[in-house]
């Protein structure tokens, strides 16, 4: 027996209503997701249509089914999430006194391969085959345990997308890191919110609030001097977005100034050419070699590798005796470590 | 414009609305079927819409050349024909294989003591440029061969960027397709019981299977290889082979859908790929258009079987090889088509050997995902990587996760299920009310959306 065909009209029909049923049944995770996207037009227009039909949805009990869902699955419902990161201040400082008297670095202990570093990386989308590459790095020096916490399209001008700062501080305790990796900036051109108001990029209300941010991070990570290695965005092919990383790694640099345990790396010597421009290929000893995407903004594995490589050499420095080591205090032997494997976490 | 994005929701009702509105009038349908198409296009990058409408025009100049040449029975015909093939491989060489190319010579020259400095670009590769030029292809081969004869320009238009086969297939041939346009869609009888299953289980293998596996393990897995343990890398070759049968044939399922819907009927491209027993039935299962467009267009004008067994061997290599770089500019890929070339090659001298079917299933299964490792990883060292930890890794933690484990046995077992299986619901859910089959519809829509992960990469095939 054949499926039953059916007139043109029928069909239109049912992918109308069946989209419009959906819209109602998931109305708040569509409100949501309008109500995430950059400041502008779009997001005006999207918050415009959603909005009222979130309404008609949880007026009928509509969204009732999706949230039972949710739940049943130990998911947040859209409305949830949105009710838990939606107010606030989204980066409370972690100490008043935080930002006017930074902690002093304590520079971690020399790590053997029964008692590895423990390292956490985190970061946005560019932090994803850096992050892996660094991962690598450390599996191969035997001393460093990585765990790799990256998330596509976040950063710090949206915790209502995601909230890096909540993150941090579920994680931190948990994975008591001795040296944190921070790399963030490629998704924070953008407007952001505050005090229930629009802020736009690039002004100087928005310059002020986002260094707060940043600054409140660093504070957050450094509690009791663990040194952070923050990672600046490199040369991007679009001229006027590779202006708007250069703006943002004024901020992250002038902040890291501010705190002894925040070390600046520049990844810009490393990635771009000879004058610190864009280039997608960089000489090396096997000729040269791809170390950017097609997309002009995110690393190929050569160029993560290379970025890693640079990076887990002044995590050395850290504990090893040299010029670069902060503070000139010995390095000590710790008392943490649980050994075993290098673990990667999981993009969620 | 991703399918399973809200975008694409917005986009395509007032789509199908107008087009079935217009069909009647076959010029304006046409045009309308052209300007969606394009606008889908654009919505990646506009600029590229230039080089799809460049590639229509220089098709259709080859076709008509060479109907003229073959109406007058020309032997200059097959200057034309390796014209054509030529234009179009070098447009293909250029957005997809330079920096390949000029790296990879550049390499071998300094290996052999030859330095050289090449001045180096990075091209953008226009999203579905492989299959739109191997379709564009199959039309001015077919016009060549008499298949076919040349289309009007808006036909050649149409089947170029119809946007449901546009940007990853399947690779419907001219010969499929412009018929189609020819006799129009009849408005009475659309199969859209069939094209909403094939929508929704698309829907489902790329957002929840796809999208799962591929953040749950694979993508760590093969990343960071040497953080894992064998176990760990195991599932997550098991579950990339998962994932990309899921990602590919989910595309597929909605492309079909789609055009389905809108009174086109797409090839089959999947067909329970991994309960194959030989490599030879993998490939009948597989990207079944890819196979077919490469036994036709490479394989058999190479000679095929009539030229003797070694040269079949050559033959089966070169177009196994030559089916890899096509999926991408890496020797990576290349050895991903070795590995298939070898096998088929192994099979057709050794086929008379005879073994339980589950052994046979078992093995090319396991073949094709020791070619999946070469395919997935980014580079030979990162292959390696994998498959060294796959033998050398059982210290440590071995715990591969549950869910993941149990998503890749149920997918897996899901290949056994035969295809009659689902046709009975199909049937009923034909026979429902249109409300109930929307309501239906909308319930999974929700349910695929609940069951995802939050946000979907684009399809694997995207890039090549």
């Amino acid at each position: 027996m054949e499926p039953r065909h059916s007139p043109a009209g029928h069909a239109v029909f049912v992918v109308v209503v069946a989209l419009v049923v959906a819209s109602l049944l998931d109305a708040q995770g569509l409100r949501r997701t309008a109500e995430q996207q950059p400041f502008g037009w779009k997001r005006t227009v999207g918050v415009a249509v959603t909005a009222p039909l979130a309404w008609v949805s949880e007026s009928l009990r509509l969204d009732r089914p999706r949230e039972r869902l949710d739940v049943a699955l130990g998911k947040d419902p859209p409305g949830a999430a949105r009710d838990r990161t939606g107010g606030g201040d989204p980066v409370a400082p972690v100490a008043a006194s935080a930002a006017t008297s930074p902690p002093t670095p304590v520079p971690p202990r020399v790590p053997t391969a029964a008692l590895p570093l423990r390292l956490w990386i985190i970061g946005d989308s560019m932090a994803q085959v850096f992050g892996q590459s660094l991962v690598n790095a450390s599996v191969d020096s035997g001393v460093v345990a990585a765990t790799l916490d990256y998330r596509i399209s976040t950063g710090l001008t949206r915790p209502d997308y995601f909230d890096w700062p909540a993150e941090v501080a579920d994680r931190l305790p948990t994975l008591d890191p001795e040296v944190v990796v921070a790399m963030f900036g490629a998704n924070d051109a953008q407007g952001l919110l505050l005090d229930g108001s629009a802020v736009p990029y690039g002004t100087p209300a928005w310059r002020t609030e986002y260094a707060r941010r940043v600054g409140a991070l660093m504070d957050r990570l450094t509690v009791g001097g663990r040194p952070v290695l923050w990672v600046s965005q490199p040369p991007m092919r679009s001229g006027s977005f590779s202006e708007k990383m250069r703006d943002l790694d004024v901020i992250y640099r002038r902040e890291a100034a501010r705190r002894p345990a925040v070390t600046f790396v520049d990844s810009t010597p490393v990635l771009g050419d000879d004058d610190g421009g864009w280039t997608p290929y960089l000489p090396g000893s096997g000729g040269r070699t791809l170390a950017r995407q097609a997309d002009g903004i995110h690393l190929s594995r050569a160029g993560g590798d290379r970025l890693a490589d640079v990076v887990l050499a002044r995590i050395r420095a850290l504990w090893e005796p040299g010029p670069e080591r902060p503070g000139g205090t010995a390095a000590r032997s710790g008392q943490h470590g649980s050994g075993g494997e290098p673990r990667v976490g999981t993009r969620r | 414009m991703l399918f399973p994005t809200v975008t694409f929701a917005l986009f395509f009702p007032p789509v199908l609305l107008a087009a079935w509105l217009l069909a009647p009038r076959p010029l304006r349908w046409k045009l309308f079927l052209l300007a969606a198409s394009y606008v889908f296009y654009a919505w990646w990058n506009w600029r590229f819409c230039f080089l799809l409408a460049g590639s229509t025009v220089m098709n259709q100049v080859f076709a008509v050349a060479l109907a003229l040449r073959r109406d007058r029975a020309d032997p200059t015909i097959r200057y034309v024909r390796w014209a054509a093939v030529a234009a179009n491989l070098a447009v293909l060489g250029w957005f997809k294989y330079y920096g390949f190319f000029v790296t990879s010579v550049a390499t071998t020259l300094r290996d052999l003591g030859v330095d050289v400095s090449p001045q180096l670009v990075q091209v953008a590769l226009p999203v579905g440029i492989s299959f739109f030029t191997f379709q564009a292809l199959s039309y001015v081969i077919d016009v060549g061969r008499d298949v076919l004869d040349p289309a009007p320009l808006l036909d050649v238009a149409v089947y170029l960027s119809f946007f449901p086969h546009l940007v990853a297939g399947p690779i419907v041939r001219a010969a499929e397709f412009l018929p189609q346009l020819r006799r129009r869609p009849d408005p009475t009888r659309v199969d859209s019981s069939t094209a909403f299953w094939l929508i929704t289980k698309g829907l489902f293998k790329k957002v929840v299977i796809a999208s799962y596996l591929s953040t749950a393990l694979v993508d760590s897995v093969f990343a960071t290889p040497r953080a894992h343990s064998a176990p760990q890398v195991l599932a997550g070759i098991y579950g990339y082979a998962i994932q990309i049968y899921a990602d590919f044939s989910g595309y597929t399922d909605i492309a079909i859908g789609l055009a389905l819907l809108l009174g086109i009927r797409f090839p089959e491209n999947f067909d329970r790929p991994y309960v194959a027993a030989s490599l030879q039935e993998f490939w009948r299962r597989w990207h079944m258009t890819l196979s077919r467009w490469l036994r036709d267009y490479l394989y058999i004008p190479l000679g095929g079987n009539r030229r003797g067994t070694r040269r079949t061997y050559v033959n089966l290599m070169l177009t196994m090889l030559l089916g890899g770089l096509w999926h991408g500019a890496a020797w990576t890929f290349v050895v991903w088509g070795g590995i298939h070339g070898i096998g088929l090659a192994v099979e057709r001298r050794y086929g008379h050997v005879r073994a339980p079917k589950w052994v046979q299933q078992l093995v090319t299964f396991h073949i094709v995902c020791l070619a999946w490792v070469f395919f997935r990883a980014e580079t030979f060292t990162g292959a390696r990587d994998v498959l060294w930890r796959l033998a050398t890794g059982w210290t440590g933690d071995l715990r591969v996760d549950r869910v993941v484990v149990l998503t890749i046995v149920a997918a897996l077992a899901v290949q056994f299920v035969p295809r009659e299986a689902g046709r009975r619901a199909l049937v009923v859910f034909s026979h429902l009310a249109p409300a109930a089959q929307a309501a239906a519809l909308a319930s999974g829509l929700v349910v695929i959306d609940v069951l995802g992960p939050a946000g979907v990469a684009p399809f694997i095939y995207f890039r090549f």
